[in-house]
């Protein structure tokens, strides 16, 4: 009798296990009307629409990239085949880990004025429009987002460099002249354009900026340092204002197609049958880094098909792979030239963008500082930073100047 | 011997005897008395012939018989029962040992019928009176195999099938077959029943029934058959859902319904062409590698029409060995390629993040024609777009040109009262607006300058005091989730597959916002899609409303592009198109294709009840139509059209049903159009769609291939028989051996009267003759 309780207990302990486990297994293997619906869904080809859209895409790529309308400018590039999954496969812990403590840097040295100075560049605008670059590369907008507040004053710096000439640049410029500070800071506010409600002057700014650039474009067709049509063009310079051309013509701003069209011809003229590009028209080879913003600037004039492309691209893949992280470290602005070659090679597909990407990862955690910057040859560690955090991002592809 | 008369009869007869026996002795002692001339040894000879014929008398009245007992030995009676019906054509199974050698054309169920029933009376026809039947619908006897001895050569199975060489039956009634078997026995020794078959009972009793009648007579039913447990290897292409038209230069999807009985899983190969002018080779168009189980499934195949025109495309499987059926591995379809495009016109105020992405997706989209309009370009600017445009429409006219308006974060100074109005009419018939809230205008500067449309086109309330505030910094995130009705919704479905629909959005999920335009609320009718958090209702972020035959897609927050990561512009792009092709759905395709109909089956039989599925995938349609009535026409041909009221789903799903019975053969079309709630007579239809099924007198020997060999098995365990399948359809002996040979011994008794004979009279003749002879002879007389 002693034993009942115990008994009892058993009993009910295993009464009680049985019933858990039925209501568990109706729970767990029955189906709500809802999921016997979805049950018959995956009855259904789950492909079709995959294959819809792959269909789509092989066509695409067979007609390349189009310009619907009448500008080349606005060039659309074919669909993806599928759902890639590169960008999950690019930014390991590793490389957030990096960009976030970049980005994190260039916060912390933003100057008072919202500016930002570099080594040789106090209180560049150009170097700031890079620093904007980076965060709107993170997804921030102007007053919105993580590095929103940050970025809002630095483009508030910007607009307080316009000079009266319309062109951006202030005290601290390149002292052989703005062409770089202006054609980054347009550029940075062409992108903040739409997102600055606050700001209505800021359309004016960027249209009296953009018919500086047409003004100062050289009897060669491209555009050096100085903003004035005097003189012989580099091909640096001329990239990126035709880069700067073409993305204020997709902001609604009205650009001449022959200040364009000129530009790709003075780039066609810098270029090399082996895909290297000269600095000038004369001269030595240019450095490696020109590759990609060749690549940029004949895409801009809605040219992926440019019979100069393939041999540039091909060039910055088999180099990028060849040498090695200490050659690369070694070059000669090579922040500067891996972020105009991240520009190129993501326009050109994974095949070439992936293992391009992972070398030039590996090369920048390497050249990383503890505290997140990115220092160049000459002790900059602020542009630089700003370039290194932009490439390292890209594959969030939240910044349109990152295009397919 | 045995007396026939009663025993009552027997003690009157007694008594008689006693009487004549007295009455003999007064006579004869009178008559001794007098005469006293007769000796003894006279006296002695007259008695006894007195007592002889009344002895005589007495036997015949008596009525003496005799037994006769005889004997009749027959052999028990051995049914077997042949399943004739055209199923048992179908190729035997592989593994069947009785059709191993014989040529392919001879290895149908029916030829392992012919092979087993052939062996089974050769061993049992000297033991048993062996009966062959065949049923189908009925049952028929075949041939009733004659006893043989050992030394007569068994029956030719050419001489026992002679009638029937091929199953010709429509039906499979085993139980019918089974019950008259047993009643045309009765009376006989029945040492068991054979059944061969491939156990697919198509009609007539259940066979469970039959085998507990059986098991209640104690014949025990041996079951042996042919098939098996898989259906006949045969790959087809069962059906082709495709749309009748198909627009020019956009994917054109065949679902192909096909069903494998082939293996598991079979790698094959589906392949699409396009049948030219005649006598011209087909083009190949796509070839799609698949990998399927066992049974039916939907397979999707694709291409772009490049022309217009009717074309006509050919599906088609590879034929697999040994297949059944190869004609139906083929199908072939017709659809008319119409160019068709969706004229969208995106009227945006400033460029922003959104806009950089979203044009290009809209462009990309090869039925739509977008035209843009930056309202804060240059005055001599370019405008992008594969149509370009230098002003906005102006006229109600020339707002019917678009399909679909886009105002993104526009300007309402931009756009004039005139402007609104011809928008509204623009959605009113059919079109679609999508309205994306930026931080440039807000809704508030809209609606005071539009209030009149406005209000009553956008799915939401807005406070119209509720100006942005711009100097206001959004730092803290939150994220963007579907509400349960978003779920559902076709603009939301990144794939018809739930699981990967899930997949997709739940990269969705992860990501961070932090700007949305606050509304006040949504409309009642209108759905919310989106919400912040995962409360809906609260803070609406997308909602949709049908407006007139048109619907208005509102959008709160202007940085979708987040979405890009991590798939880029994979599912971004298919969001914007997906949204724009449902707002322009009205035009691009007549009629709302938000509503689909469907029956149960594609196939019935005649009276069969057919069930009607009218799906509304939208719930916003849903929404509208919550107070109307709906019935759907269903017609043959040119005869009468018969309405079926659809009643709404009891579990609240967004569908209604309605019940057909099928009353008439051929093809049945069932079509639901409806208009709008509000609408004039002549207004064109919400939706209108048709689908059709067929009524035929069908066979059911071809609706499942596969042998029944479960009910076959329990037809044996039921009535204590014993089961063969192809397993074990060699080893037949061991079922010979088990049947009893025990033969039916029949005893019949009869009774033979003795007396009713004539040497009892010759005898009570003689006797009397001679004691009045004898009498006459001494003077007696």
């Amino acid at each position: 009798m002693t034993n009942f309780p115990r008994m009892g207990r058993t009993l009910l302990l295993t009464f009680g296990g049985l019933l858990i486990a039925a209501v568990s297994w109706q729970f767990t293997y029955s189906q709500t009307p809802a999921e016997k619906n979805a049950a018959e869904d995956e009855k259904k080809d789950d492909k079709s629409e995959d294959d819809a859209q792959r269909l789509l895409a092989e066509r695409e790529r067979k007609l390349g990239p189009t310009f619907p309308g009448k500008d080349p400018a606005f060039l659309v590039l074919p669909r993806p085949m599928e759902r890639s999954n590169m960008a999950d496969q690019l930014l390991t812990p590793e490389v957030l880990d990096r960009t976030e403590r970049a980005l994190d840097y260039l916060v912390r040295t933003q100057d008072p004025d919202g500016g930002w100075s570099d080594t040789q560049f106090a209180s560049n605008t150009g170097v700031t429009a890079l620093c904007c670059l980076a965060l709107m590369s993170e997804g921030s907008r102007p007053r919105a987002g993580r590095y929103g507040r940050a970025l809002d004053r630095g483009l508030e710096f910007l607009l307080n460099q316009v000079q009266p000439s319309g062109v951006i640049a202030g005290k601290g410029s390149n002292p052989y002249g703005p062409g770089y500070e202006h054609a980054y800071s347009t550029l940075a506010l062409l992108m903040a354009y739409g997102d600055m409600p606050w700001r209505p002057q800021l359309r004016d700014v960027i249209s009296r900026s953009i018919q500086l650039l047409a003004r100062s474009q050289h009897l060669d067709g491209g555009w050096r340092y100085q903003m004035n049509r005097e003189g012989l063009s580099d091909m640096s310079v001329t990239a990126n204002v035709l880069w700067v051309l073409r993305t204020a013509k997709k902001a609604g701003f009205t650009v001449a197609p022959e200040s364009i069209e000129n530009g790709v011809k003075f780039v066609e003229a810098c270029a090399l049958p082996d895909g290297h590009f000269r600095y000038r028209t004369f001269g030595i080879v240019a450095a490696p880094s020109m590759g990609g913003t060749g690549i940029i600037a004949l895409s801009n004039h809605g040219q992926l098909d440019h019979p100069l492309i393939a041999p540039a691209r091909d060039k910055i893949a088999y180099e990028y792979q060849r040498y090695t992280i200490e050659d690369l470290k070694e070059r000669r602005y090579f922040i500067f030239g891996c972020f105009y070659a991240s520009l190129a090679m993501y326009s050109c597909g994974d095949e070439y963008w992936i293992p391009w990407f992972q070398k030039s990862a590996t090369v920048l955690a390497d050249m990383q500082r503890a505290d997140g910057e990115f220092p160049d040859q000459h002790d900059n560690a602020i542009y630089s930073t700003a370039m290194a955090a932009m490439v390292l991002q890209a594959p969030r592809a939240y910044l349109p100047i990152y295009e397919r | 011997m045995t007396f026939l008369i009663s025993d009552n009869l027997l003690w009157t007869l007694a008594g008689v005897a006693a009487a004549l026996v007295l009455f003999y002795s007064y006579v004869l002692r009178s008559e001794a008395l007098r005469d006293r001339r007769l000796s003894g040894a006279q006296f002695a000879l007259l008695w006894l012939l007195r007592l002889g014929a009344a002895a005589a008398v007495l036997v015949a009245l008596a009525r003496p018989a005799r037994e006769l007992t005889q004997t009749e030995t027959r052999l028990p009676v051995l049914p077997l029962l042949v399943d004739e019906s055209t199923s048992m054509g179908f190729p035997a199974a592989r593994g069947n040992p009785l059709v191993q050698n014989s040529p392919s054309s001879q290895r149908t169920r029916y030829h392992g019928a012919q092979r087993a029933v052939q062996y089974l009376q050769e061993q049992l026809s000297q033991t048993h009176r062996v009966r062959v039947y065949t049923f189908s619908d009925a049952l028929a006897l075949l041939r009733e195999v004659p006893h043989r001895t050992a030394d007569d050569p068994p029956l030719a199975e050419e001489v026992l099938f002679g009638p029937h060489p091929a199953p010709t039956g429509e039906y499979s009634n085993l139980g019918d077959a089974l019950q008259t078997a047993l009643e045309q026995q009765s009376g006989e020794r029945v040492s068991g029943m054979i059944v061969l078959s491939d156990g697919r009972q198509t009609g007539g009793l259940a066979t469970s029934q039959a085998a507990e009648e059986s098991a209640a007579a104690k014949v025990p039913v041996h079951a042996l058959t042919f098939g098996d447990e898989y259906p006949l290897r045969d790959l087809r292409i069962d059906d082709v859902v495709v749309p009748a038209e198909a627009s020019l230069g956009d994917v054109l999807t065949l679902h192909v319904e096909l069903t494998n009985q082939i293996s598991s899983p079979l790698e094959t190969t589906l392949m699409l062409e396009e049948l030219g002018a005649e006598g011209s080779p087909p083009t190949m168009l796509s070839q799609r590698p698949i990998q399927v189980e066992r049974g039916q499934h939907v397979v999707s195949i694709a291409t772009i029409p490049e022309d217009e025109g009717l074309k006509t495309y050919r599906l088609s499987l590879p034929v697999e060995p040994d297949e059944v059926d190869i004609e139906n591995n083929v199908a072939e379809v017709s659809v008319k390629v119409v160019k068709r495009t969706l004229r969208v016109l995106l009227i945006a105020g400033n460029p922003s993040r959104e806009y950089y992405y979203m044009v290009p997706a809209l462009l990309r989209d090869p039925i739509l024609e977008l035209s843009c309009y930056l309202q804060g370009a240059d005055i001599d600017y370019t405008q992008q777009g594969n149509s370009t445009i230098e002003r906005l429409p102006q006229t109600v006219k020339d707002w019917q040109r678009y399909d679909v308006a886009i105002l993104f974060d526009a300007d309402p100074n931009g756009i004039s009262t005139q402007q609104l109005a011809g928008l509204e009419a623009m959605v009113a018939n059919g079109g679609g607006l999508m309205v994306i809230a930026g931080r440039n205008h807000g809704l508030a500067k809209l609606v005071q300058v539009h209030a009149a449309k406005i209000r009553g086109l956008l799915p939401v309330e807005v406070d119209k005091n509720l100006h942005l505030d711009h100097d206001v910094y959004f730092e803290q995130p939150f994220q963007a989730a579907r509400t349960v009705q978003g779920r559902n919704h076709p603009v939301l479905l990144a794939s018809t597959n739930a699981a990967l629909n899930e997949q997709v959005w739940s990269t969705f999920g992860a990501l961070d916002f932090y700007w949305y335009h606050p509304v006040a609320d949504a409309k009642s009718k209108a759905i919310v899609l989106l919400s912040k958090g995962s409360q809906a209702g609260v803070e609406p972020l997308m909602v949709l409303h049908r407006y007139g035959d048109g619907a208005v897609f509102f959008s709160g927050i202007d940085s979708l592009w987040r979405w890009r990561y991590p798939y880029e512009s994979y599912d971004y792009d298919r969001l914007w198109t997906r949204a724009i092709r449902y707002l322009g759905e009205a035009r691009l395709l007549g009629t709302q294709q938000q509503v689909s109909l469907a029956s149960d089956r594609r196939s019935y039989s005649h009276g069969e009840e057919a069930q009607i599925i009218l799906r509304v995938l939208d719930p916003a349609l849903m929404a509208q139509l919550a107070d109307q009535a709906q019935f759907v026409a269903v017609s043959a041909g040119d005869q009468d059209t018969y309405m079926v009221p659809m009643q709404k789903d009891p579990a609240r799903k967004p569908l209604y049903r309605g019940q057909y019975r099928a009353r008439r053969l051929g093809t049945m079309m069932i079509r639901a159009t409806q208009t709008a709630p509000d609408a004039d007579s002549e207004a064109k239809p919400l939706f209108d769609v048709s689908h059709s099924f067929q009524v035929r007198m069908q066979s059911l020997e071809h609706a499942d291939t596969s042998a029944d060999m479960e009910s076959m098995q329990k037809l044996a365990e039921t009535t204590g028989g014993e089961y063969f399948d192809y397993r074990t359809l060699g080893d037949l002996e061991s079922l010979v051996k088990v049947i009893p040979t025990e033969p039916l011994v029949l005893t019949e008794t009869t009774i033979v009267e003795v007396w009713d004979a004539w040497p009892l009279v010759v005898i009570f003749l003689l006797l009397v003759s001679s004691e009045l002879c004898l009498r006459k002879w001494w003077g007696l007389l």
